[in-house]
């Protein structure tokens, strides 16, 4: 592979600082006391007239809003926990419906299959705000409102882990489905024990897509969870007011890490799910 | 799972123990904030509205002291010689109280007698009236000498007036009115006269000038004409004259065909021109009769006109007289004028037209006879031409002549027309000035007289106004002394009636003393007690008495009363007869002694503003000095709604309780202060009672182990 010149480096550089920027606006934020704040960027929070600026580096670097979130914010780490009791059983449930769901879009010809395809893609398509109210008539009907599980099942049945594994099973060989079946092993085994492992790299993209979307997820807990003792992190930060600005620097920066972490673990295999998707045979 | 396990590398196990550890961290976290959050929740006590008595009182602590008090006084200058009683002791009536010693009871006697006659005597001499009226009797005759002396000065004042308005009167008389109203009358006269005849002057200058011109034009066409005659006669005569030349040198030299064809063609051009020659001469013979006949009329009618111009201008007339001579005169001369440019054109005519069939008649080859023709000829033109030539310069000098004297009488006539006219402005401009230099002077004396009569009668008033204010400031100046002596006269009255029942006081306190005295002296000096009761103050064995009294006896079998002191401005709210509880110390849980008084006496505030109150207690066990707790109520209400006074706050917006709910947090259910607007209806210094939105459940705040505030979670304790 060729090495890109220093010179190269400086147009990548400043890209990457247009990316970065955002980033270390939220750091510093986090060491900036709200005197601080309300005099670079009050004027723009509060209307008020005047122009807002935001330093490079605090002028009085603290850690009291680091502090105060960490100490004395209970109902912060309340909500971190609630936003897990949300992912995990989302994540879980995506997995098991979908995985099987995709071998057999996958493996199996029948009649209607590229319509089901299609639906699913259809569906995955979809904005929440579109299926937001068949969603609430469904969840209401069945009653599950200001229940976790009218945020957990929607998810778990999403289309899109469908489609994701559905690609990384389709680069699963013919040849090693027949030698399976040759030695016996039937189509649930041969799904187990071969179209698992060897489609392990779509599941994971799977599941680190599905840990990024349900983490962010803003609008269904919004919509339904009526309870605030269940509600997830998303639905801290507009609860903090502008004179709380640090705070919510400091939360950003927090609500990021998770998401940063489990993308790191995952990002080998989202690569490779991406790659996957891409090749046909 | 372990497959999965093996199926990663390094990197992607050091990101799953990194989400571990932060997993953990959080945990920890969790755990902590939790712990502080706990710790950190403020602690309040809770209490709901109630139905509850509001007392608006005043409260405060009072002192019992006995109602009754009796001093015992003796006279002066007296030495204790055995005091019978002391402090706090009882006594009965009749009771000794002190025995004094006797020679300075004696002693006190006679010098009380000594001093009660003397101010017996005092009394006396003040009761002689010692009349003096002098001092009031002057004021009085001062003052209605200086009314006299106004009434004189304000007739005198109006007797100078009058005398100074009859004087202006007298000045503006009629007859210099008259003069000065006849002189403005001829200014007006003169000025009018002179503008009337600068304007006449003026109108005959524009006439004279327009009569006078007509004939210099005229002379002066005559004069031009002339010339252009003169002119023309010379041209034509040396044509002639070159044309009868030619004629005779073609003759001599023989080419009388060509000459004679030349001379042909030249006595035509001739015959023609002569013929308008002739032409034009009767037409200017005709213009130049015109004009003078028109000379003459113009003459005539400026006669006529000056004839009979208002008034006569002798000048005028003589200048218009003149001109009609003149224009008269001009006539035949223009007809003589005329005939003779008649003859002399048709002569012309005759000579050109002979030239001409002359000229017709030629013969080819001219003959000596032609020769002496043709010189003959020659000879004869240049003789025509010569007389032409002398007519027509004869003429021009005529005209010339007229043109010179018409001009003449024109500028004459012009210079003195312009002299009448300003001979005339300069008439009426001298006029004018005199008439208005005789009417300034009339006015002038007019003026300077009333003045010198409007100065003295200003002079009059202003003397008679300050002769009035002097009188009347002296007048003044009498009313003032006189009201002063009056005052004093009345004070001085005053003040010996004051003296003498000062006095007369005096004389009975003394009186007094010397019968107390004498009844010391017939009990043998001793003091006995006139009524039962403790003694609150005595003096001691060997003291000498004082105006202070000897000794005092409270009345204890009298009324007490409580004395208590509050500010002013509660005071203010307070009026004599008002009920207050006095409650008294001791008693137990249940029940607390509580008497009734009623506010008997009210004091002016003092310095620190502050008014002692006297409330009238009923019997009972009272001691003399003793602390109880005094309330003066002015209202007793039941409300539905009352709350601790600590449980009520306020600011800017207004009263506020502060209200614990439970809410739904993400904590899960948590007590919350949320504030309710209340308004105040009635408070004291227990509870209050209140308006808003609250109700007999309402948990409200009443106490905190810390501050407190809206939206804080809290701890019920």
């Amino acid at each position: 592979m060729r090495r890109i010149s220093i010179l190269a480096h400086i147009p990548l550089v400043g890209l990457a600082m247009l990316v970065w920027w955002v980033l270390w606006f939220m750091l510093m934020g986090t060491l900036m006391s709200v005197e601080e704040l309300n005099a670079t960027i009050g004027a723009a929070l509060h209307d008020d007239g005047g122009r807002s600026f935001w330093p490079v580096l605090p002028a009085w670097p603290t850690l009291q809003p680091l502090a105060r979130l960490l100490l004395d914010t209970p109902h912060f780490f309340v909500m971190f926990w609630n936003t897990f009791r949300l992912v995990v059983p989302s994540v879980a449930g995506q997995i098991v419906l979908s995985a099987p769901a995709a071998w057999a879009l996958s493996r199996f010809r029948f009649r209607g299959r590229k319509l089901l395809i299609t639906v699913y893609i259809a569906l995955m398509l979809m904005p929440f705000q579109v299926t937001m109210v068949p969603n609430f008539l469904v969840i209401d009907r069945l009653g599950l409102m200001d229940n976790v599980l009218a945020v957990i099942l929607p998810f778990a049945f999403s289309a899109f882990p469908v489609f994701i594994m559905l690609k990384g099973f389709d680069a699963v060989p013919h040849a090693l489905l027949e030698a399976a079946s040759i030695d016996g092993a039937g189509p649930v085994r041969t799904f187990l024990h071969v179209g698992l492992p060897l489609g392990l790299p779509s599941i994971l993209a799977a599941m680190v897509l599905g840990f990024l979307d349900v983490w962010g997820a803003i609008e269904q807990p919004m919509t339904f969870l009526g309870d605030p003792s269940a509600w997830p992190l998303s639905l801290f930060l507009p609860q903090i007011v502008a004179e709380e600005l640090g705070l919510a620097m400091a939360a950003s920066l927090l609500m990021l890490l998770p998401a940063v972490l489990f993308f790191l673990f995952g990002q080998k295999y989202l690569e490779l799910g991406i790659q996957a998707a891409g090749i046909k045979e | 799972m372990r497959r999965f396990f093996k199926q990663t590398d390094l990197a992607q196990r050091r990101a799953g123990g990194n989400i571990l550890r932060f997993l953990a961290i959080l945990l920890a976290l969790t755990l902590i904030a939790q712990g502080t959050a706990g710790a950190t929740l403020a602690r309040v006590v809770l209490a709901t509205p109630e139905r509850g008595e509001i007392i608006d009182a005043i409260r405060a602590q009072a002192t019992v002291h006995a109602s009754d008090h009796i001093s015992k006084y003796v006279p002066p200058g007296l030495r204790i010689a055995q005091m019978h009683v002391h402090m706090g002791q009882r006594v009965g009536t009749g009771q000794a109280v002190a025995t004094f010693a006797r020679d300075a009871l004696e002693a006190a006697y006679i010098r009380e007698s000594a001093a009660l006659q003397r101010m017996e005597r005092d009394l006396e001499t003040l009761l002689r009236d010692a009349s003096g009226e002098t001092p009031l009797e002057t004021a009085q005759r001062n003052a209605q000498r200086a009314r006299a002396d106004y009434t004189a000065t304000l007739q005198q004042n109006e007797a100078d007036i009058a005398a100074a308005r009859e004087a202006l009167n007298a000045l503006a008389q009629p007859e210099a009115l008259r003069n000065h109203e006849r002189a403005l009358a001829d200014y007006y006269s003169v000025a009018a006269q002179g503008q009337a005849d600068i304007h006449t002057a003026f109108t005959n200058l524009q006439n004279t000038t327009g009569e006078n011109d007509i004939p210099l034009q005229n002379a002066l066409r005559n004069h031009e004409r002339a010339l252009e005659d003169y002119e023309s006669a010379r041209a034509q005569s040396e044509e002639e004259t070159a044309t009868a030349q030619a004629h005779y040198n073609a003759v001599r030299r023989g080419t009388a065909s060509t000459v004679d064809r030349t001379a042909t063609e030249n006595a035509q051009r001739n015959a023609q021109r002569a013929r308008e020659d002739y032409q034009s001469a009767l037409r200017q013979n005709e213009e130049a009769l015109t004009a003078a006949e028109a000379a003459l009329l113009t003459a005539i009618q400026a006669h006529h006109a000056a004839l009979f111009a208002s008034p006569p201008n002798p000048a005028a007339l003589a200048a218009a007289l003149a001109e009609v001579e003149r224009a008269q005169n001009a006539i035949p001369a223009a007809q003589a004028t005329a005939q003779a440019n008649r003859l002399a054109a048709a002569r012309r005519v005759e000579d050109a037209e002979a030239a001409l069939s002359q000229a017709q008649r030629g013969a080819t080859t001219a003959t000596q006879n032609e020769r002496e023709q043709a010189a003959t000829a020659l000879e004869n033109a240049r003789a025509r031409a010569e007389s032409n030539i002398l007519t027509a310069q004869r003429r021009l000098e005529d005209t010339q002549t007229a043109l010179t004297q018409a001009q003449g009488h024109f500028e004459a006539a012009v210079a003195q027309a312009q002299a009448a006219y300003e001979t005339a402005r300069n008439r009426a401009t001298e006029n004018s000035q005199a008439a208005r230099r005789r009417t300034e002077d009339t006015a002038s004396a007019l003026h300077s007289d009333a003045q010198r009569a409007q100065t003295t009668l200003q002079n009059t008033l202003a003397a008679a106004g300050n002769s009035r204010q002097q009188a009347a400031r002296r007048v003044e100046d009498a009313e003032i002394a006189l009201h002063n002596a009056l005052q004093q006269a009345e004070d001085t009255s005053a003040h010996s009636h004051i003296n003498a029942a000062t006095l007369r006081l005096d004389i009975a306190e003394k009186q007094a003393q010397v019968e107390a005295l004498e009844a010391l002296l017939a009990a043998e000096g001793v003091l006995y007690a006139p009524y039962a009761g403790a003694v609150s103050f005595a003096q001691q064995t060997g003291e000498s008495t004082s105006a202070a009294p000897l000794v005092t006896l409270r009345d204890t079998y009298g009324g007490f009363h409580a004395q208590l002191s509050i500010p002013r401005t509660q005071a203010e709210r307070l009026s004599v007869g008002t009920q207050s509880e006095v409650t008294t110390g001791g008693g137990s849980l249940f029940f607390v002694p509580t008497v009734t008084g009623i506010v008997s006496a009210l004091s002016n505030p003092c310095e620190n503003d502050r008014v002692t109150v006297t409330i009238s207690l009923p019997q009972g066990n009272w001691n003399e000095g003793q602390r109880v707790d005094a309330q003066i109520i002015f209202s007793r209400a039941n409300f539905d709604l009352s709350v601790p006074v600590s449980a009520l706050h306020s600011d800017n917006i207004g009263y506020f309780l502060l209200v614990v709910a439970q809410r739904n947090t993400v904590m899960g259910v948590q007590n919350v202060v949320h504030r309710v607007n209340v308004t105040l209806i009635a408070a004291d210094r227990y509870r209050a009672s209140v308006m808003g939105a609250i109700d007999r459940n309402s948990q409200i705040i009443t106490g905190s182990n810390k501050a407190v505030s809206v939206g804080d979670r809290i701890r019920v304790n």
